[in-house]
Parts: structure tokens; C-alpha cells; sequence
């Protein structure tokens, strides 16, 4: 992925999640709704990538750091969740250090 | 055909006794009608000439009853010379010649291998109780697998055969085994039934032309069978499964009956390949793609999953998980380092992880992206191996796969992995 937009440095581990837009669909509506979608269910949530002209929104999430199986369940269900609603939008993860954007 | 004496142009010209005879000289069974329409006489002309070959007993009349007709091997030789013409000479340029083969016409090499009564048990079942089946009937029946996990065994007796199948079945694991029944009586021959040459010939010359009779049926074998070889081998079994089967008693050609089949038989490769559900996503994919374009008049249109999964009727996660599948499918086509597992079964890939990256993969599938993510999480979940998930989740779509990383990745995750994406499994 090639993005002119300068990932936000983070010490604490994260995960990337790219969201294809389609191009006849809302690109703006579609944003507002990922990024409520994942605020309502993660606490450390971050717009990274939001070019209409690419067509893709993508979204740094924090990840516990400690695995307490109670809470890494609870984290990965809520990732299935979001995963599932918004199977529309092919949802994956994806790569999007600092390094990767030349920083 | 080159080289030949006569065209339907110039047969025309010639005496309509000539014209009867050039047509039915090759051996082949004839039914009245269509003898007349290629000899270009009247019916009363060919009626006389039948008569009169019936009653001196050259011209054989189908034992069935029917108005077909034929020359036997004798009647051949004998209007050649007549003719002054060599035997094996290219007569006519829309007809083989005699097919001759170890001094039995075609026609005659049936008659001399009739099909015989013979009992049959299918069964499903796994390739190791199978062998113990086959182990089992030695010197009782022959098995043999039809399609994979699809078995027929051959032999006098049914009832006998079943009840030594099921005492292998009750020995074994009931889930292995998922279906039989039996068929006390059922007509087939064996290829060891035709003399050696005959059976030879019969098949040299078949594979050829059964490839002109396939004609049709010719993309999806090209499909299924890229290699000109694979294709002749495939060719070489459907003329052996015709040859077994072919009723010698009507008066049908082998050619016809061949023709009849190879417009059925090359459509059981898609699901001989893929299996049932995603030889119906194929042909559903490309039938709704065909749609969409017709839709929007651009031939080469290329359109998004969920339009065609939309279009198709099936869920994106479904059409999503078909997809994953048909494009490995598509890889595995291509690839050279297949490896195949120990059942013999199911060919797999070296390497689960197919999103990653390399040479197979294709990093920037975006729905090949979305389904290991997808697989990464639930497997996560299912497993407990949180670490290997978020190792897995770091790498997909990266430019620059850490190979360190995802080989620290536990081989309990990767078969977890691997069940989750539909890969190396039976079908």
C-alpha cells in the first residue's frame, strides 16, 4: 500500500485494518461509519488513511499488550465483529508502519 | 480427408449401384434412411439392392429387427475387388475407410467381446477402507475408484460382493464410509475381452478422433487439462469406459455412441476437480459475469465480489471463502511443487499461509487479504495462540514478509489455519 499520509509514531502495539470503499458508495458516510463503528468498540482508535481518491480507509487500533486470555477473547470477538459488519467492505489487516512510509 | 477418389460430388456421378455399395463397404452399421440420403438413390433402388444382398446372405440386417444394416468383413473384400479397388484406399472424402483391425471389422471385433451379466456394488468411502475392500475381493471382484471416494466393484455376484463390503465397512469407522448400494445385474465388458490387436487399434484410433468428437466440449477440457498429454490420457480412458459399455446387440456405430457420451462426460471434470460446491461457484461466477457485462454492454467489463456475489445470490462471506479457494485452485494449476498428502487424496500446497506472500501467493488480493485476516482472528479465538495470531495479522499484506516471524508461528496454528481456509482438506 503507497500513502502520502504520515503514519502517527506509537509505542504501543497496534494493528492496521484497510477498508476498500466502493466507488459508486458514500465515501464520507462510509468513513463516519467505520470510525464509529470502531470507536464504540476499541478504546485506542486512529484514522491513518482516509484518501477518497484511493478508495481506502484505514484505521490503527492499539492491542493489549498483556495475554490475559479473559481480555485477548474479548478483544479478538470484537474484532470478528467488526470484521462481520463490515464484510461489504473487505476488511484486512495490513501493513502500515513508520517504516513503511519512509519515515 | 485428402487424397480421397470421390467427394459427394463426384460419388453423385456414379452409378447408383457403386454409390450403395461405397457407402455401406466401410462396415459400419447403417439404418435405411440415412444409407439412402448418402447414396443419393431412391428408396425402391436401395430397397431392390438390400433384398437382394439379404437373400445371397452378403448384407447383414440388425438382429434386433431394425432397418440398419451392415457388411461383414467378407462382403467388404469382396466389393473392393469387384471395384478393382485396393482395400484401405481413402474412398470417399467424408468416411473413414474399413476400420479393419486383427481381420475383424469394427463392428464385428463388439459382436466377438459381447457384454456380459455381471453384478455391481458401489460404495463411498474413504481411500484406506477401499484398499481393504480391494484387498478383501481379490479373486472375487474388481474394484475400482469412478470419481475420488467413489468406488464400483465388478464381479457374478452382488449380494455375495456386498456382504464382503460391508464386513470391511463394520470393521472400519462408520463416519469413513457414506454410502453403498448394489446392483444385482448390469451389462458391461472388459477391454481384455477384445483380442489384443483389436483392443489396440480400437484405441489408437479413437484417441485421435475422439479429440474431432470432443470438439465441443473442448474449452473445458483444455480448462481441467491443460496438457496435451493429460488430455490424450483422459481421451484413452473415456474410449475404454464407451468400449466397455457399448451395446453390441443395437445397431449403433462405437463412433455414434462415442460421440453421444463425450457430450456428457467432459462435464463431470469440473466437479472430478474441484468437487461439487466450487465447480457450481465456477460456473455461477462466470455465468453472472457473463450477466453483468450483457447488463452494462462492455464484454470487458470487470466488476467488483460483491456485484458478482450479488448478482450470483450468495453471500459475500460465502463468495469470499469459493473465491479463496478458486483462485488456489487457479495457482495450483500452474504451480510445480505440489505435494500430495499421505491419503493420496487431495493435492495440497507447501505452505498454508498463501496470503503472505511469494511466489504462489498474491499479496495484494485484497479478498484473499480479507479472508486470512478474517481466519487469523477466529483461529485466535478458537485456539488461544494469541501471539500467533497477532504474527500472522502483522505480516498479511505487508510488502516485505518477515519469513523469521512467520516461521515462529506454532504448526498447531498453522493446522488450525489451515482447516479454518479450506486448505489440504478432503473434499
Amino acid at each position: 500500500m503507497t500513502s502520502s499520509t504520515p503514519a502517527r509514531s506509537t509505542q504501543a502495539p497496534s494493528l492496521w485494518i484497510v477498508f476498500h470503499v466502493r466507488v459508486d458508495s458514500h465515501h464520507t458516510r462510509d468513513s463516519q461509519y467505520l470510525s464509529r463503528l470502531l470507536s464504540e468498540r476499541f478504546d485506542d482508535v486512529e484514522k491513518v488513511l482516509d484518501e477518497e481518491s484511493e478508495r481506502e480507509i484505514v484505521f490503527r487500533i492499539g492491542r493489549p499488550v498483556f495475554e490475559i486470555a479473559s481480555y485477548m477473547d474479548e478483544y479478538l470477538s470484537k474484532l470478528l465483529e467488526v470484521f462481520t459488519l463490515t464484510d461489504g467492505f473487505t476488511p484486512h489487516f495490513t501493513h502500515f508502519s513508520s517504516e513503511v512510509n519512509g519515515k | 480427408m485428402i487424397n480421397a477418389l470421390y467427394s459427394r460430388e463426384t460419388l453423385r456421378k456414379q452409378p447408383e449401384e457403386f454409390r450403395i455399395g461405397a457407402v455401406i463397404s466401410d462396415g459400419m452399421w447403417y439404418s435405411l434412411p440415412k444409407w439412402r440420403k448418402i447414396a443419393k438413390v431412391s428408396e425402391e433402388v436401395i430397397t431392390a439392392w438390400i433384398d437382394r444382398h439379404l437373400e445371397d446372405g452378403t448384407l447383414i440386417q440388425s438382429p434386433c429387427g431394425a432397418k440398419s444394416y451392415r457388411f461383414p468383413l467378407e462382403s467388404i473384400e469382396a466389393w473392393y475387388e469387384e471395384n478393382n479397388l485396393p482395400l484401405g484406399v481413402q474412398l470417399l472424402d467424408f468416411m473413414f475407410p474399413p476400420r479393419i483391425w486383427d481381420g475383424m471389422t469394427e463392428v464385428e471385433g463388439f459382436i466377438k467381446a459381447p457384454l456380459r451379466e455381471i453384478g455391481v456394488v458401489t460404495f463411498l468411502c474413504s481411500s484406506k477402507v477401499a484398499a481393504q475392500v480391494t484387498e478383501r475381493l481379490r479373486g472375487v471382484a474388481r474394484v475400482r475408484q469412478e470419481d475420488p471416494g467413489h468406488y464400483k466393484c465388478y464381479c457374478l455376484d452382488a449380494n455375495y460382493a456386498k456382504k464382503i463390503v460391508e464386513s470391511v465397512f463394520a470393521e472400519n469407522k462408520a463416519a469413513e464410509i457414506e454410502k453403498m448400494y448394489a446392483r444385482s445385474i448390469s451389462r458391461r465388458r472388459e477391454l481384455v475381452d477384445f483380442t489384443p490387436v483389436f483392443r489396440r487399434d480400437l484405441v489408437m484410433f479413437y484417441k485421435s478422433y475422439g479429440r474431432s468428437l470432443a470438439r465441443g466440449s473442448q474449452e473445458t477440457i483444455s480448462i481441467f487439462l491443460p496438457e496435451r498429454e493429460d488430455q490424450e490420457g483422459q481421451m484413452i480412458m473415456w474410449v475404454i469406459a464407451a468400449a466397455e459399455k457399448l451395446n453390441q446387440a443395437k445397431p449403433v456405430p462405437f463412433s455414434g455412441y462415442l460421440q453421444s457420451v463425450l457430450s456428457r462426460w467432459p462435464y463431470n471434470l469440473p466437479k472430478e476437480h474441484l468437487g461439487d460446491e466450487l465447480s457450481d461457484f465456477q460456473r455461477g461466477r462466470a455465468r453472472a459475469l457473463k450477466e453483468l457485462r450483457k447488463e452494462h454492454d462492455d464484454p470487458s467489463a470487470e466488476f467488483s465480489s460483491r456485484e458478482i456475489a450479488e448478482k450470483m445470490g450468495v453471500s459475500m462471506t460465502d463468495f469470499v471463502t469459493l473465491e479463496a479457494s478458486h483462485k488456489v485452485w487457479l495457482a495450483s494449476r500452474s504451480a510445480t511443487t505440489l505435494t500430495w498428502a499421505e491419503s493420496n487424496e487431495e493435492k495440497s500446497g507447501e505452505n498454508v499461509v498463501l496470503g503472505l506472500g511469494g511466489a504462489a501467493a498474491v499479496p495484494s488480493d485484497i479478498e484473499l487479504s480479507h479472508r486470512l485476516s478474517m481466519a487469523a482472528v477466529k483461529v485466535g479465538l478458537e485456539t488461544g495462540l494469541y501471539e500467533d495470531a497477532f504474527t500472522l495479522m502483522s505480516q498479511i499484506d505487508a510488502s516485505d514478509i518477515n519469513m523469521s516471524a512467520v516461521e515462529q508461528i506454532s504448526e498447531e496454528f498453522i493446522a488450525a489455519l489451515g482447516v479454518e481456509m479450506g486448505v489440504g482438506q478432503g473434499r
